[in-house]
């Protein structure tokens, strides 16, 4: 199967210095994983772990200290591969005084989507993200669960073959945690690639074909859905039990 | 043309955003109350009352002006990366550049709207009473000085923005920000006498040229001085508006291009 994403002895680390005194932390230290075409892959750490990191990373938010971030084959940076991706950050922050309508409008442009298919895919989405009787109201008077639907919508408007979810669950209420849950099998049932972190590991449980397990930095284990499924419980096994065995602090 | 189109996107976020800003509001209700007391102004100057509200007017409209300038540049990016709304923008195929040259246009596009308001108004108020305005405008040509004394305002506002825009990448707040973008501003009209001080206190040596360095990157706002110099003799309106248009955007660009270049390497 062709591989979407390939991170190759990736590395961060994070250089400070202050009143002549300077300080390296390690963000993450060489990892390497590849994402499959078709596979919802699933990044599972506890906080600190590195999982941000390692979108923000693939994503060109921060830049590598060592090792590469290739996508169907090509650098990241491209302008022709990130138009192939959708982004739902762990908490989307908008601008407060716009409506969604403006901001898909902004982002649907950046996308290099033409203004015709910008303004059809707008309604779509709204409507797919159950958002479409707030399209005009300005973003400040939004509940968190409503910016991450927004922030949903933002990142399907432009059709992408390569999702990257940060936490795509938090901030949302029990009802919209399934819908989201059966959003993301209907994207990857249409032939989207979902790249997925979490520390939600019944989420991971249910939706990932694969879990890269991250403690502090590094990765530390790569199961398949084979291990857990027909299991239940059996992920979080897998998961403590690694985190024990890597000497993680629990 | 992608290219174009993003920055248009992200001017237009940035007008829409500037528009529906509170404090921008208060900046530009404020400006139309010091206008409005110009004229209350006036009226204590019998004999001067035009002169009093044009040259109140004027140091009103500019201080405004360069007030929206500064915040907004200042704001614009810095409150961008702390609330991480930038992350949705450049997740997506647009360069640095682009988004450093969009938050610009849309911030001079902002601010120079709330100036031609402001300058509307003001001329509301000058004409207010024909017959001393006619007294007042007697022997030159207000139709070709009042839009120059904008178009100068306006040069100065754009410096200042990019400078502003420049000190917000790398400040860790806004007041920082602030303090180094008025500091500049306020070294801009004093670049003569600067430059005077510099050759008259110093022998030469390190010193001396450290402080030419300084005193050559600062801006010099004496080119805008329309005001100082359309009615001396030998005065030339189109030498004086090319040397004022070519110094603007040469300061402009310069500091656009130190943005973009520090932009290109900051991570979020």
């Amino acid at each position: 199967m062709d591989s979407v994403l390939q991170v190759q002895n990736l590395t961060k680390r994070y250089t400070r210095s202050h009143l002549g005194r300077t300080t390296v932390s390690r963000g993450v230290d060489d990892l390497t994983f590849s994402v499959r075409q078709g596979e919802v892959f699933g990044l599972l750490g506890l906080n600190g772990s590195g999982k941000t990191t390692t979108l923000k990373l693939i994503l060109g938010l921060l830049f590598p200290t060592s090792g590469e971030v290739k996508l169907w084959g090509g650098p990241a940076q491209s302008g022709e591969v990130r138009k192939r991706i959708g982004y739902l950050p762990e908490v989307p922050y908008f601008y407060r005084n716009l409506t969604p309508v403006e901001v898909l409008r902004l982002y649907g442009t950046l996308s290099q989507m033409d203004a015709a298919l910008v303004t059809s895919r707008t309604a779509e989405v709204l409507k797919l993200v159950k958002m479409d009787h707030a399209a005009k109201k300005p973003m400040r008077e939004f509940s968190k669960g409503m910016l991450q639907r927004i922030g949903l919508a933002q990142a399907l408007l432009h059709d992408p073959d390569f999702l990257v979810l940060d936490e795509p669950v938090t901030g949302l209420d029990p009802l919209g945690i399934r819908q989201s849950r059966e959003l993301v099998t209907e994207l990857n049932k249409r032939g989207k690639t979902i790249l997925f972190s979490s520390h939600s590991i019944s989420e991971l449980e249910r939706l990932a074909h694969r879990v890269a397990i991250l403690s502090d930095g590094k990765l530390v284990r790569l199961i398949e859905e084979s291990d857990w499924r027909d299991h239940p419980g059996r992920l979080e096994e897998i998961f403590i039990d690694t985190l024990q065995k890597s000497g993680a602090a629990l | 043309m992608n290219r174009l189109r993003s920055i248009i996107a992200i001017a237009r976020t940035t007008v829409i955003e500037q528009i529906r800003n509170r404090l921008y509001l208060v900046i530009l209700f404020f400006g139309g109350l010091v206008l409005v007391a110009t004229a209350l102004l006036g009226a204590l100057a019998p004999g001067h009352r035009t002169r009093v509200i044009f040259d109140l007017g004027l140091v009103t409209l500019e201080l405004f002006g360069l007030a929206t300038a500064i915040f907004g540049a200042v704001s614009l990016v810095l409150q961008e990366t702390e609330s991480k709304t930038i992350y949705l923008i450049l997740t997506r195929p647009v360069n640095r550049s682009t988004y450093i040259l969009g938050r610009f246009v849309g911030l001079v596009v902002a601010v120079g709207c709330t100036m031609l308001a402001m300058a509307a108004f003001h001329l509301g108020v000058l004409v207010w009473d024909m017959e001393y305005f006619r007294e007042f405008t007697e022997g030159w040509s207000f139709a070709t000085v009042y839009p120059m004394l904008l178009l100068m305002s306006m040069g100065k506002m754009l410096i200042t923005a990019a400078i502003a825009l420049f000190f917000s990448l790398f400040a860790t707040s806004q007041v920082s920000a602030l303090v180094f973008t008025a500091s500049f501003w306020i070294a801009g009209h004093f670049g003569p006498e600067l430059k005077f001080l510099i050759e008259k206190g110093s022998a030469g040596g390190p010193a001396a040229t450290i402080a030419k360095t300084v005193a050559s990157v600062l801006p010099n706002f004496q080119y805008f001085n329309f005001r100082d110099t359309f009615q001396l003799p030998g005065f030339s309106g189109w030498e004086f508006m090319g040397t004022a248009a070519i110094y603007c955007m040469a300061f402009t660009g310069f500091f656009l291009v130190l943005s973009t270049l520090w932009f290109s390497r900051k991570e979020f």
